[in-house]
């Protein structure tokens, strides 16, 4: 009987690790959190590129890097992220010609097309890591959610196509020090029980 | 032959462990993944804890049968 009560002892420290674990990937007390997104493999925190008519299916290269064909401007992308972050840092790993630009835009208010664009700068033809950053607090965060764009005007009129492979985005905000924890769990408790 | 049974009561309320604590922890994560989308999501499927509640509970009462036919 002891066996089975150290297997329920263990049992039970298994759901409290994974609940502190969680509770610290919601929280981010560290202030940055990378998230990424593989066309391979789906992440909970990405949508899927829609609308998804204006992308080619998962292809493989011959250097092995797995990609989709972006056909036609714009495609769209949401991000959910787990709490409000102050900025984000967006990476893509992409292939064009240099003539084609490419610009990562995040969308401001909710009216049609209202996006402000960064563009990626080239450093030639092959897969290259672009990197963009946006502060986020005059970007429209509905619901926990950013809504980016990738945008390259006229691609389809020029017949051109870019490969996107990864995007990947850090973002920060302020992380938790002895300063500034005990101001932040109050401001947390007082917007969630609001009877404090 | 009286190993093999003690294994076999052993495996069963081993699966009655596993039962009752991931019953609990499944419908305690599926609360928190209702109050904050994401909160467990991101990082666990819980279908996985769906299976292990339902093949435990399906062991465990295969072994609660068994043990009230040989009493």
């Amino acid at each position: 009987m002891s066996v089975i009560k150290f297997i329920r002892f263990i049992l039970i420290f298994v759901v409290f690790s994974l609940l502190v674990w969680f509770t610290w990937m919601n929280f981010v007390p560290l202030g940055t959190l990378k998230v990424k997104k593989d066309v391979e493999k789906p992440s909970p925190y990405f949508s899927d590129f829609y609308p998804s008519v204006r992308m080619r299916g998962i292809e493989r290269d011959e250097t092995g890097n797995v990609f989709r064909t972006m056909i036609v401007d714009p495609v769209y992308f949401d991000l959910l992220m787990p709490r409000q972050f102050a900025e984000a840092e967006v990476r893509i790993k992409y292939q064009k010609t240099q003539d084609q630009p490419l610009f990562v835009g995040l969308k401001k208010t909710n009216e049609p097309w209202a996006f402000d664009f960064r563009k990626l700068l080239d450093k030639g033809n092959g897969w290259q890591m672009g990197k963009v950053d946006f502060i986020l607090y005059p970007f429209l965060i509905d619901d926990r959610t950013l809504h980016f764009v990738l945008s390259s005007p006229n691609l389809d009129i020029n017949l051109k196509e870019i490969k996107i492979s990864q995007i990947e985005v850090i973002l920060k905000k302020e992380p938790w020090t002895w300063e500034n924890f005990l101001p932040k769990a109050k401001r947390y408790l007082s917007k969630h029980l609001f009877f404090l | 032959m009286k190993f093999l049974s003690n294994l076999k009561i052993f495996f069963f309320q081993l699966s009655k462990e596993v039962f009752f604590v991931s019953s609990v922890a499944f419908f305690l994560f599926l609360i928190l993944e209702d109050l904050k989308k994401g909160f467990v999501s991101f990082h666990l499927d819980l279908k996985i804890f769906l299976w292990i509640l339902i093949i435990s509970g399906m062991i465990a009462l295969l072994g609660d049968k068994e043990s009230r036919l040989t009493e």
